[in-house]
């Protein structure tokens, strides 16, 4: 695998940890990105080559994702969210872990993937 | 994958801080103590030998919040719109065009400009340079933000408020009055993730100390006016004459 590539999956992994308040908005999605820990300069570099498509906020069983749009090759990629960090999330993800949430996330992957229909 | 480390870490934390307080409540009985109060004892000790700073951290965020955090609104849209005339149709979001912002160079898909008060633009484009995005902005002082227009530009202060908790001030200004239209208080706290931000201290790997924002869902109408967010009020600053 290329270190760009790798380069690129590390810092949509990240991204996804970020709360996008308003995708439609990339001052808003660089202000996001900034509160997350990138750097103005990473931040500005991540909005040249991808752009938010549909961003699923965090549900009761902790899940989010979001769904990323290469600017220049046109490539999406979906990038689950890991454990939030947060106490409460923490408390919350390991309470709430469990089968019931693992099937509230594949419903809610498929929801986010409406927000894109190629079709 | 760091979640199911940290709960595996929590129990072995758990494990250890119930064999302590057992051994204390166990040592008080032998000597005919109060059991109940060594034991409370312990195990708060216990819970303060890692977590002294969750308390604190939590509600100095959660204070300020609650007394200082969200949007106001200091002059809307249309009473600007009211004391400026005819000014609304000449502003326009992408620098190059407009007057006042002098182009320095061009690198890739990005436009720098120079403002007469020494303000740095970085304009963004996408599609080889044909569609404008965003302009950031950084002024002489430090300061930075987003310009909106010729006279509009949102900017950004970040300021520490104790130990780990951040606040960040974002306003949208007439740049040419330098009157406050709007303006959101955010806090926050600086912990990252140590797997991406490298470990300075053993503090750093305190990951339930990130606090990205204020609640904004169970205080609605704090961080909305008239349904709109500071970052909804922001875009309509930007494209006063709709987005191209």
């Amino acid at each position: 695998m290329l270190i760009k590539t790798l380069f690129d999956q590390a810092q949509l992994a990240e991204a996804a940890y970020a709360k996008f308040s308003n995708i439609t908005d990339e001052d808003e999605i660089k202000n996001n990105l900034i509160t997350l820990g990138f750097s103005k300069k990473q931040t500005d570099k991540f909005t040249e080559h991808w752009e938010v498509i549909s961003h699923q906020p965090n549900l009761y069983s902790g899940f989010s994702a979001t769904l990323f749009k290469n600017k220049h090759s046109g490539e999406l990629v979906f990038a689950n969210r890991g454990t939030e960090t947060t106490f409460p999330e923490l408390v919350s993800d390991v309470i709430v872990f469990g089968v019931r949430s693992l099937i509230c996330d594949y419903i809610s992957a498929k929801i986010i993937f409406k927000f894109y229909d190629k079709d | 994958m760091i979640g199911l480390l940290f709960i595996l870490l929590f129990w072995l934390y758990l494990v250890i801080s119930k064999t302590i307080v057992d051994a204390t409540v166990e040592w008080a009985e032998q000597n005919e103590k109060n059991t109940f109060l060594w034991g409370s004892l312990s195990a708060f000790v216990m819970f303060n030998v890692l977590f002294w700073d969750l308390i604190p951290v939590y509600g100095v965020h959660g204070y300020k919040c609650a007394t200082e955090g969200g949007l106001k609104v200091y002059k809307t849209i249309d009473e600007w719109n009211i004391e400026n005339p005819g000014v609304a149709e000449t502003l326009d979001p992408d620098p190059n065009l407009s007057q006042q912002a002098y182009f320095i160079k061009y690198k890739s898909s990005k436009r720098f400009f120079l403002l007469p008060d020494g303000t740095e633009l970085v304009a963004f484009y996408d599609n080889n340079g044909k569609k404008y995005r965003t302009t950031s902005m950084k002024g002489g002082d430090g300061t930075w933000g987003y310009w909106l227009n010729q006279r509009f530009a949102r900017d950004v202060v970040d300021s520490q408020v104790w130990d780990i908790v951040h606040k960040r001030t974002e306003r949208i200004i007439d740049t040419l009055t330098r009157e406050v239209q709007a303006e959101e208080i955010e806090f926050y706290t600086s912990m990252k993730n140590p797997i991406v931000h490298p470990a300075k201290q053993w503090r750093d790997y305190k990951v339930w100390l990130q606090i990205g924002e204020c609640d904004h869902d169970g205080n609605k109408e704090n961080w909305l006016v008239n349904s709109v967010s500071f970052s909804g009020l922001s875009k309509k600053y930007k494209y006063f004459n709709g987005e191209k």
